[in-house]
């Protein structure tokens, strides 16, 4: 019997409308489907104005779907009692001033519900977890951005919730702050928690994330593990070759006759090519195809992409697609991120 | 509701954290600290106030005439004069503007309180004629140059009052001094402790409800207004609403977060206020403290819309900008209503209703006069009265007092008031329109100082009774009108073939407040005087007390015979029933609660009352029965005046000249009415004007609240309140508060319904 996931989403749609009689509309997700499943963290990508904390807040409540389906924690979104089990740690998040980091958590943990002496409780074992325990009598005007985000985190946890939602958790956090917060998130997948992680930063969405899920101008262009993602988008199996011109000519024609697509490049010590396949009958088929011809094969090579690479090579050649389908949506539907922010759309 | 409290304590947490609270807390302490010296200390009355001015120049003319006779005191008080001020009453002509005449008053107020500084003012001699008080003579014969600097200049005072008193009221013993610091502030005022407190109260009324009512929530809104965009900026309200919480009770709780952190302030305010004014005053008014929840009502009312503009453009100065344009919408709208009603339509109300034989007159407030005209149904105006500027109605007396039909001489009779306030009230005239001239009133002869009623008869006689007397108009009223003038000024019964002869015998004491009516059957009259309830019958053309007996209230205004009854009505909205023989309290009744009564009209048989009081409601009284009428009649609360027909029918004046008869054998079933069109102006006002503002909130009258709670008064009115029978602005207090509430509820509403389908 399959698991409940903790986030599910299908075919989820938000329009925002503005201007005179809310003629004007941006079409801030366009039916995106995908599934978080309970204990992983899942990641979501997508370049500014693709949509992700417009689905964010769907999944919190925030923002009402204008279509589709959103359920969290087997609950429709914005459920009152979802709530209960969700921590959230919004980007750009502004904590009152006049609050010190404990008075911050009493504060949040009550809105939680949480009792004031549960909170004391263990209001000072969650700032030490955070990096915090020093700080926690000083007013939050004294705190710099990364404290912030840390007591912001610890506010999230606070009510020991069963889905994490951290909208930029690392924006503005030093390197050894960032190592801290990897630390916590795998300490709460440790425990079960289901966290579901919306950042710019690649690298640190690669070191955590089971999955990640790619948005771009609202719609969903991949959705999987991080390794699936980055070998689908690999650029393929590099030969360093020794040999005369006369057997390499013959063994390229060789590999256009069996259609394996190659590549040279240039300027280097020894001719180099580049087959675009990952696949290993290709790759064993090419092996043979050179040595055939009496080309020596000094060196191999495969070149795993990292999720930047990937991500930006998927963003750039998909853009081309959707921008098609743009060109062929009705008039009046616009989709550039000034129009969005003019909106307000958050996305 | 652990999340909402937490959001309360938040604000507050936040106040004292932003350094507002303190800094609100500071400037409160500053401002109760400056009032603590302010304190009064007992003193004996001497300064002459104008109160105490029975008629100014007819005073300075009896100093102006005695000036060559310096043996008695006029002529020795006009010697002991300033040469300046001499020479200035010198130069006053007929002629001379009434600002001129009355800074000569002032002048001569001035001049008299110098000479009771001076140890040698009283001269044995000069004051031989001169019946000195009991107070005078002990002063006198414990010797003159035994009393302290104080008592010295009281038995001045007292001297100077023995010596002129048709001129100036005598003063009562005691005075209050106020002081700052130990510093005297001013002249001593001749009022008693109990008045400091009424004075005290409305002082106190006036400036919660203006400083505390006004700056106070201008400044609460200013404090407050970022309270609500500060919680929905972005990164704030994401935060909140993705706990598990109620978006409205959310933003509820903010509200009456922001509203707490007002009551804090008010409360320190208004409970240091009622601190400082018990501990120094001895004034421990509990209305005081019941303004702090008002306060912060009001507060409530114009905090609803910032908070709802803050909801919408999410910006503190927009909020505070709305707010102050809501403000100025409801004092548009109040004043839209307030001048219509004060300046065009309240003086169309009816203020008597006068049967005058076979046809029907009706006396507007402002005194212009209407005769019914059957044939076209409409008032056909008689005569206008000058308007002497100033709203007509609110705070002032009608123009005409005790207007009625002399049948006998086919006339009608009444008092042209000659308004003005208290202190400088002009003189009031007898006035007589006969219907030979077409109800063209003619001016006739003063009436004498003090006079309240007009007491028709069935001989003719015109009766007038007062604080001075009861008098009788002797000679014919309506002779030449060459009248003797000084300063422009006419005096009382010279020049005149007609004089107002006094026909009490003396021995009663008549003082304020004071009613009076008059049994026309029986030619007896009936007195309230003080806290003294008396009938006088007539002996030889001279009246006598029949009975009398000591009311423990004191507070009887409005009287009134029907048959073998009297009934008397208080302030406090009691009427009491009284055995005319006997004067024996039969019924007491509270129909109204405590709104106060403003007349009592009585049928011309005896046995109907009706008595008006000021929220314009009739209560009727049947005599034969000696029971209250539960009749239904049309136009209840808006009753203006009432009036009875020589055959006993019952009329009753409402809207802007409707006039409504009712049959009182018949169980008062309605027998005629007599209304014109309604014009334009009424139409708006009925169909617009009316309903506009009873629906829209009314913060600005709340100060009203403030006052009732402060006075405990119904009515607002001239500053002489025995008076009950002056048009009066009554209180509304339930109105304002409904609607006040009505309209927080709805911006609540509104508010909370816009925040939970927006986006955020």
């Amino acid at each position: 019997m399959s698991k409940t996931p903790a986030v599910s989403v299908i075919d989820l749609k938000k329009t925002y409308r503005s201007g005179l009689f809310r003629r004007r509309k941006v079409e801030a997700l366009q039916g995106v489907s995908f599934d978080v499943q309970p204990g992983e963290i899942f990641g979501l990508l997508g370049p500014n104005g693709a949509g992700k904390t417009t689905l964010i807040k769907v999944l919190l409540g925030l923002v009402k779907r204008s279509g589709g389906q959103a359920n969290v924690l087997d609950l429709p979104a914005g459920d009152r009692r979802g709530r209960m089990r969700i921590g959230y740690l919004p980007e750009n998040h502004r904590i009152p001033r006049h609050l010190t980091g404990n008075t911050a958590l009493e504060y949040y943990g009550q809105l939680s519900n949480m009792p004031l002496s549960e909170i004391r409780s263990k209001r000072g074992e969650l700032l030490d977890a955070v990096g915090l325990g020093k700080w926690g009598t000083a007013t939050v005007a004294s705190y710099s951005k990364g404290m912030l985000q840390r007591l912001g985190l610890a506010q999230a946890m606070l009510h020991d919730p069963e889905l994490l939602i951290l909208d930029e958790p690392t924006d503005g956090v030093d390197p050894v702050g960032r190592a801290g917060i990897r630390d916590t998130l795998f300490w709460l997948k440790d425990r079960g928690k289901t966290v579901f992680l919306n950042s710019h930063l690649l690298q640190e969405l690669e070191l955590v994330c089971d999955r990640v899920a790619i948005l771009q101008k609202g719609l969903l262009r991949h959705v999987g593990p991080i390794q699936e993602l980055t070998q689908a988008a690999s650029p393929g199996v590099t030969f360093g070759l020794t040999c005369d011109q006369a057997n390499l000519q013959a063994a390229l024609r060789v590999l256009d006759t069996a259609e394996i697509s190659w590549r040279p490049i240039e300027n280097q010590l020894r001719p180099t090519v580049i087959v675009e396949s990952s696949d290993q009958p290709t790759i064993d088929q090419t092996v043979d195809i050179f040595r055939n011809a009496n080309v020596s094969i000094s060196a191999i090579s495969s070149k795993q992409l990292t999720l930047e690479e990937a991500f930006l090579q998927l963003v750039d050649c998909d853009s081309h697609e959707i921008d098609a389908v743009r060109r062929a949506q009705p008039e009046g539907v616009v989709q550039t991120k000034s129009e969005e922010t003019t909106a307000g759309g958050n996305s | 509701m652990r999340p909402y409290l937490a959001v309360i304590r938040d604000s507050f947490r936040e106040a004292f954290a932003t350094r507002v609270l303190w800094i609100m807390l500071i400037l409160i302490v500053v401002l109760l600290g400056l009032l603590a010296p302010l304190s009064f200390e007992r003193a004996l009355a001497v300064s002459l106030q104008f109160s105490d001015f029975k008629n100014p120049q007819a005073f300075i003319k009896e100093l102006r005439d005695n000036r060559n006779s310096s043996g008695n005191p006029a002529g020795y008080v006009w010697s002991r004069l300033s040469d300046d001020f001499k020479h200035e009453v010198k130069s006053v002509k007929p002629d001379t503007d009434r600002r001129r005449r009355m800074s000569v008053v002032g002048r001569a107020r001035n001049e008299i309180n110098r000479l009771f500084n001076e140890p040698d003012f009283y001269d044995k001699e000069v004051w031989s004629d001169t019946r000195l008080s009991s107070e005078a003579n002990e002063l006198l014969d414990r010797g003159l140059t035994s009393l302290s600097k104080e008592e010295a200049r009281r038995f001045n005072r007292l001297a100077f009052e023995a010596a002129f008193p048709s001129h100036v009221e005598a003063s009562g013993r005691n005075a209050i001094q106020f002081v700052y610091l130990r510093y005297p502030l001013g002249d001593e005022l001749p009022i008693q402790e109990t008045q400091l407190h009424q004075i005290g109260e409305q002082v106190l009324s006036f400036l919660v409800s203006r400083l505390v009512g006004n700056i106070g929530v201008f400044i609460a809104l200013l404090v407050t207004a970022s309270i609500v965009p500060q919680m929905l900026d972005s990164g704030a309200i994401d935060l909140l609403l993705s706990k598990p919480v109620s978006r409205p009770l959310l933003f509820l709780s903010k509200f009456f977060g922001g509203c707490t952190f007002i009551l804090l302030n008010a409360t320190f305010l208004i409970a240091g206020l009622w601190a400082i004014v018990g501990w120094r005053f001895g004034i421990w008014s509990e209305g005081l403290l019941w303004t702090i929840p008002v306060f912060v009502f009001v507060f409530a009312i114009y905090y609803s819309v910032s908070t709802l503009a803050a909801v919408i453009w999410r910006n503190a100065v927009v909020s505070i900008v709305v707010s102050i344009l809501f403000w100025a919408i409801c004092f548009a709208v109040g004043l839209a209503k307030s001048s219509l009603d004060n300046w065009f339509l309240d003086s169309r109300r009816t203020a008597n209703i006068i049967p005058a034989g076979d046809t029907l007159i009706r006396l507007t407030q402002t005194g212009s006069g209407y005769e019914w005209d059957d044939e076209n149904q409409e008032w056909r105006e008689l005569f206008e009265q000058r308007r002497r500027g100033g709203p007509p109605t609110a705070g002032r007396q009608a123009a005409w007092l005790g207007a009625y039909y002399d049948a006998t001489n086919d006339r009608l009779v009444g008092i042209r008031s000659g308004g003005g306030s208290r202190w400088f009230r002009r003189s009031s005239k007898l006035s007589i329109a006969s219907q030979d001239n077409d109800w063209k009133p003619q001016e006739s002869i003063e009436t004498p100082g003090g006079v309240r009623e007009l007491l028709p008869t069935r001989n003719g006689d015109i009766l007038v009774a007062g604080t001075d007397g009861l008098y009788r108009l002797e000679g014919e009223a309506t002779g030449p009108a060459d009248a003797f003038k000084l300063f422009g000024m006419s005096l009382p019964g010279l020049g005149k073939t007609a004089e107002f002869v006094r026909i009490d015998d003396e021995s009663f004491e008549w003082k304020r407040p004071f009613a009076a009516a008059i049994d026309s059957s029986t030619g007896r009259v009936l007195i309230s005087s003080g806290d003294t309830i008396a009938i006088l019958k007539d002996v030889d053309s001279e009246f006598v007390v029949e009975s009398s007996s000591i009311r423990k209230s004191g507070q009887e205004r409005v009287v009134g015979f029907a048959g073998d009854r009297f009934l008397t009505a208080s302030q406090d909205g009691f009427v009491r029933i009284f055995d005319a023989s006997s004067s024996e309290l039969v019924d007491t009744q509270r129909p109204f609660g405590n709104n106060e009564p403003r007349s009592v009209i009585t049928s011309p048989d005896g046995r109907w009352a009706a008595v008006l009081f000021h929220h314009r409601k009739v209560w009727l009284f049947d005599g034969k029965t000696s029971a209250p009428i539960a009749a239904s009649l049309n136009g209840q609360g808006d009753i203006s005046a009432v009036a009875f027909q020589a055959d006993s029918s019952f009329l009753a004046a409402d809207r802007f000249g409707r006039i409504i008869r009712y049959s009182p054998e018949e169980s008062f079933a309605i027998k005629a009415t007599m209304e014109p069109q309604p014009d334009f102006l009424e139409t708006l006002y009925t169909r617009f004007i009316d309903p506009v503002h009873t629906i829209f909130p009314k913060p600005g009258e709340m100060e009203n609240v403030v006052t009732w709670l402060m006075t405990k008064q119904q009515t607002i009115g001239p500053d002489d309140t025995d008076e009950l029978s002056a048009s009066r602005q009554v209180i509304d207090i339930q109105e304002p508060l409904w609607s006040n509430l009505a309209f927080l509820a709805i911006m609540l509403t509104v508010t909370s319904v816009l925040i939970t389908r927006r986006d955020f």
